[in-house]
């Protein structure tokens, strides 16, 4: 009954959209100052409703499966090279064959000062970064992945910590690890200073990140060097990544470039290509960037293919007026105009309702793992891509137009 | 324009369908003008050739051969942009089925005929309405065509041919689907505007009831005119 009663009330509000909307857009397209070929194609839509009904829907689905499939993708890059993004370094220094910042090997920490030694490096620093087991309070292993920074360093440290405290301070605390909150349920975390153990090494969740997302599904656990050197039973000169900060005035590619000369048998990358290329390793290795964007192209094309169907049919219903408009003297542009505008509206009306509906799944997913993202200029490419897609779907429409015989109009 | 000039004149027109074995010769050579402030009927059987001569003469035809003379310049040479701007500036059509969009009211279906002309917003709204309440229609103006009755729906198609005061209307069979009582009044209403507007009307019927209505009518069959052009008293006596 209460189901019923929900879903009923869920019916009603959405045909009061619709209504709402279409009663708004009539009231703008219906106005004495809008121009004709406009209120043809406006009424033409609107005159048959089921129609409009698939066309809208077709260009939404379009619209909403574009949306979520590049937001994903790029919910994905930004996952992928969060680490490097939120570093704060210029260029990252790795074990040679290092191509994604998850996948680190193990070097020897004299390469920091061999980079400190190297012209236009203002600073480096060390990070550590490795896969490890972390055992919950009930006894459940999880794989994370580990990265130890020092609680003095400048780049590399936790960002969006819970409650704004120093992420210095937390790293200071003996045996303090700082978890996602995304993550505290997967990993058994359920309030701040519960213990846990990392490869049989007593830790303690002193702080929380709020939105530190990993794309390999094993939380990021930060935490000091002496740490996560006691984890990982690695000597105390082995470390996975140099961080460089590049003095003012210098231009990190110039320095990147002196310091690969200087140091030869590492992998010295700016940050902005080591973020690419961790991006680049695991949608292609992965395949799920080929298969996001094949999801994308598959969602564009249906929508084309439903608006021109639709389009179509709209346009051959009123075959005999336009034949009527061409024998009174108007041009093939008048009636491309109004084929035109039929589709550009559809196309209009569909995305406002398709971003709607993103919107309404970028909310929804906001604390789930994997999360599409919808910055500004994703929705207007995705406004201009629907806009594009509505005209070329006209393009079947505009040839049918282009055969009409004004003398069809006597028969 | 005196009443009685030639405004439209077609000189020996031959049009043909087809070509080879296929080719069928519509028009033998036929000569015919339209005259300012008269009704010129064209009559005759199915596949006798009026149609086609009332497209070549409103220029949506070219002849095969021939020439079409609208007030004294040949415009069967015309290109397509120029033959469109010819029809939209002086002719005004009328069709059998109207071809009215029925999804917008009559007021805006003899707008789209203004908007062509340049003709819009508030002049075209206001223009719109004199010409639906020349031909009657001052109480429909937001009906919508399936709101209207045949004759009413005919009268809406006068008024969108009227738009821009065209010299010429040219209608095809614009009786043929009203009853008795709607026929005579769109009939009335085309003898008022070529007589009080002297306006050249030029009628292709197969409705006998409306011969009356006439000021000269030519006969058609097989592509030629049969004898001579008779004016609608010699008709009817």
């Amino acid at each position: 009954m209460g189901r019923a009663l929900e879903r009923s009330v869920t019916m009603t509000a959405a045909s009061d959209a619709v209504s709402f909307f279409g009663r708004a857009a009539a009231s703008i397209f219906d106005r004495p100052g809008v121009g004709m070929p406009i209120r043809i194609a406006w009424r033409n839509l609107v005159n048959d409703r089921g129609r409009f009904g698939v066309t809208l829907v077709g260009i939404m689905f379009s619209v909403v499966l574009m949306g979520v499939q590049l937001g994903l993708l790029l919910g994905v890059i930004s996952t992928t090279s969060t680490i490097v993004a939120h570093s704060g370094a210029d260029i990252f220094i790795a074990a040679p064959g290092v191509k994604s910042v998850d996948v680190s090997a193990p070097q020897l920490e004299r390469r920091r000062f061999q980079a400190l030694g190297a012209p236009g490096v203002a600073r480096a620093e060390i990070m550590s970064l490795d896969f490890r087991q972390w055992k919950r309070t009930d006894g459940v292993a999880e794989i994370v992945a580990v990265v130890g920074v020092s609680p003095n360093a400048t780049m590399g440290l936790p960002w969006s910590i819970v409650g704004g405290e120093s992420p210095r301070a937390l790293l200071s605390q003996p045996d303090g690890v700082i978890v996602d909150r995304l993550y505290a349920e997967k990993l058994g975390v359920l309030r701040k200073n519960q213990l846990n153990e990392i490869n049989g090494v007593r830790v303690r969740v002193v702080g929380f990140t709020q939105g530190i997302r990993t794309f390999t599904q094993s939380p990021f656990v930060f935490t000091s060097l002496t740490n996560e050197r006691r984890m990982t039973g690695l000597g105390h000169d082995h470390i996975s990544y140099v961080l460089v900060r590049v003095a003012e005035g210098w231009d990190p590619r110039d320095v990147r470039d002196r310091l690969q000369k200087r140091l030869p048998d590492a992998e010295v990358v700016t940050a902005a290509e080591f973020a690419g290329n961790s991006a680049k390793y695991w949608l292609f290795t992965t395949g799920a960037g080929a298969s996001l964007m094949m999801s994308a192209l598959l969602a564009l094309l249906i929508g084309g293919v439903v608006v021109a169907q639709t389009l179509y049919a709209s346009t051959m219903d009123r075959l005999p007026e336009y034949a009527m408009l061409r024998a009174i003297g108007s041009s093939a542009g008048y009636l491309h105009k109004i084929v035109l505008t039929q589709a550009g509206l559809a196309g209009v009306l569909g995305y406002v309702l398709g971003l709607c509906a993103v919107t309404i799944v970028v909310w929804q997913s906001r604390d789930a793992s994997a999360a599409p993202e919808m910055p500004s200029w994703l929705a207007i490419v995705i406004g201009v891509v629907t806009l594009l897609e509505c005209l070329v779907a006209a393009v079947v429409s505009l040839r049918a137009i282009a055969r009409i015989d004004p003398v069809e109009v006597f028969r | 324009m005196i009443a009685g000039a030639v405004v439209l004149s077609a000189e020996r027109i031959v049009h043909r369908f087809g070509r080879g074995e296929t080719e069928h010769v519509a028009l033998h050579g036929v000569n015919l003008d339209a005259r300012a402030g008269e009704i010129l009927l064209l009559m005759g059987p199915s596949g006798s050739g009026k149609t086609t001569l009332l497209q070549i003469m409103g220029c949506l035809l070219r002849p095969s051969e021939g020439s079409v003379t609208f007030q004294g310049e040949n415009v069967a040479a015309y290109s397509a942009a120029a033959r469109d701007a010819l029809r939209r500036r002086h002719f005004g059509f009328v069709f059998q089925a109207n071809n009215l969009f029925p999804t917008l009211t009559t007021t805006e279906n003899v707008m789209v005929a203004l908007d062509l002309l340049g003709v819009r917003g508030a002049a075209a709204r206001r223009e719109a309405h004199a010409l639906l309440e020349s031909v009657g229609l001052g109480d429909r103006l937001d009906a919508l065509p399936t709101q209207l009755s045949g004759g009413q729906r005919q009268r809406v198609g006068i008024a969108r041919a009227l738009a821009g005061e065209p010299t010429v209307l040219l209608a095809d069979e614009p009786t043929a689907a009203l009853d008795a009582h709607s026929g005579h009044r769109v009939m009335a209403l085309m003898r008022k505007l070529a007589r009080e507007d002297n306006r050249a009307v030029v009628i292709v019927t197969h409705d006998g009831r409306i011969t009356q209505s006439a000021d000269r009518i030519a006969r058609l069959e097989d592509g030629r005119i049969i004898g001579k052009l008779r004016a609608a008293s010699e008709t009817q006596a």
